[in-house]
């Protein structure tokens, strides 16, 4: 298993190639809702912290 | 030695740069018991016997305490919104009448400094019409623990006679799911249990049509393995399990509801941070508080070994500062410098983060380890890489 991991990258998936400017149009499926999330927050200045796990 | 307790070097972290993530989530035991038994609680199952010596409640006096040195700390650091959770044992076994004490309190105490949040997670048992009423009332938003269908739930979650506590908990979710409550539902928390159908399992929780939900593993650590985790990583069943509840969930042509844990680790695969600390490497900037005032770093600790979580501070005599220069709390908030060696070197460290803090935790040497959870986070994740892959491709294919 572990030697299997080394074939990953640490830069997973690319997004420049996606035209973000056209996200708003997609449906609302979660991998829309994600990159409209992911852009979203992007252009935000907050710190991101770990929440606690054993609440929602 | 231990690491963090007896290796983890703060003073030279300080000396170095680090400077600590004040706290901004405050976990609130107001009652230390519970009305269930659940068998794989990490409160009263598990390797800590802590709760033996707390008092059962927690006082009014030491509630005021509490919400003062919240307020004392969100004045310190300037922080404009802070959130408190009630928790528990069973937080509504100490009454709705000390929540709305400490809501009120906090509320005034913290009216120029900014916006504070409160959740309250329960097993929903005593979740009837005036208690929901009260909440909504108070503002206090409601996640429910709830583990699938009744033969799932049921498994686990049971009154200490031994009967199943789904049909109370099902009661209480249509009252909660329905106006006028549904504005104070937070969601629904699931523990994964191998022998239930995960697409059975994440249906039977949609039936209650939650907001967000999560999927948490069984606590466990490599000294005292979680149920049915494969130690050798070669078939990774928990993360099979997840596999196939992602798929069920990832693959709906509207998204039905969020769930936490699939929608953290997309986040960090898409270049943004994790917002829990199942995954990721984003800074735990979490406290518990238990009643009788103890601070504690986060109480699933004590799944691990007895006295895990404490910090000898309470409120009574500590500011929420000394706690931030405490090596455990410090572990979780210097990232990628807590992990070990092999999860330094490994590919999607940024993405699982070492996992769970408390499941990596072995006896002698302490928590510089992967996660017990390795092999199930690695294939959970490169499963979901791929979907997303793919899913990106066909995108670009369009827009092209």
């Amino acid at each position: 298993m572990l030697e299997e991991q080394s074939d990953l990258e640490s830069e997973l998936v690319d997004l420049n190639d996606i035209p973000l400017s056209k996200l708003a149009t997609c449906d609302d499926s979660s991998l829309a809702l994600a990159l409209r999330r992911v852009t979203r927050e992007m252009g935000e200045s907050r710190d991101v912290i770990a929440g606690f796990q054993s609440g929602i | 030695m231990v690491w963090p307790m007896d290796l983890l070097d703060v003073p030279g972290l300080l000396a170095g740069g680090f400077r600590p993530t004040p706290f901004r989530q405050f976990i609130v035991k107001v009652h230390g018991r519970c009305n269930l038994a659940c068998d794989y609680c990490y409160l009263y199952e598990m390797a800590d016997a802590t709760w033996r010596s707390r008092p059962r409640s927690m006082s009014r006096d030491t509630a005021v305490r509490v919400c003062e040195r919240i307020a004392e700390h969100a004045t310190a650091h300037h922080l404009d919104h802070v959130e408190v959770v009630f928790h528990g044992g069973e937080p509504l076994l100490a009454g709705v009448g000390l929540v709305a004490e400490m809501t009120g309190r906090l509320r005034r105490l913290l009216a120029a400094e900014g916006r504070v949040d409160f959740t309250i997670q329960t097993n929903g048992v005593l979740l009837d019409e005036p208690v929901l009423a009260d909440l909504s009332r108070l503002g206090v938003r409601v996640g429910v623990s709830l583990d699938g269908d009744q033969a799932a739930n049921d498994r686990h979650r049971r009154f200490p006679h031994g009967g199943g506590s789904h049909d109370a908990v099902a009661a209480a979710l249509r009252r909660l799911s329905a106006e006028p409550y549904r504005d104070v539902y937070a969601g629904l928390l699931c523990v994964v249990d191998l022998r239930s159908d995960p697409v059975r399992t994440y249906e039977s929780l949609l039936e209650f049509a939650p907001p967000r939900m999560d999927f948490l593993l069984p606590h466990g650590n490599w000294t005292e393995p979680p149920p049915g985790v494969d130690l050798t990583g070669a078939t990774a069943p928990y993360g099979r399990w997840l596999i196939a509840a992602f798929d069920r969930w990832y693959g709906a042509p509207r998204q039905e509801t969020e769930v936490r844990l699939f929608g953290e680790i997309v986040n960090v695969l898409l270049g943004g941070h994790s917002g829990t600390e199942q995954v990721g490497l984003s800074p735990a900037a979490l406290i518990v508080v238990d009643t009788d005032g103890s601070l504690e770093q986060v109480d699933t600790l004590r799944s691990a070994y007895h006295g895990a979580a404490g910090t000898e501070l309470n409120v009574r005599t500590h500011a929420f500062d000394a706690a931030l220069r405490h090596p455990a709390v410090v572990a979780r908030q210097i990232g990628v410098e807590a992990l070990g060696d092999t999860c330094r070197a490994c590919a999607i460290r940024d993405v699982c983060g070492g996992g769970y803090y408390p499941h990596r935790y072995r006896e002698g040497s302490g928590f510089r380890h992967r996660s017990v959870y390795c092999a199930d986070l690695t294939v959970l994740i490169r499963h979901i890489r791929d979907r997303l892959r793919q899913d990106l491709a066909a995108l670009r294919a369009r827009q092209a």
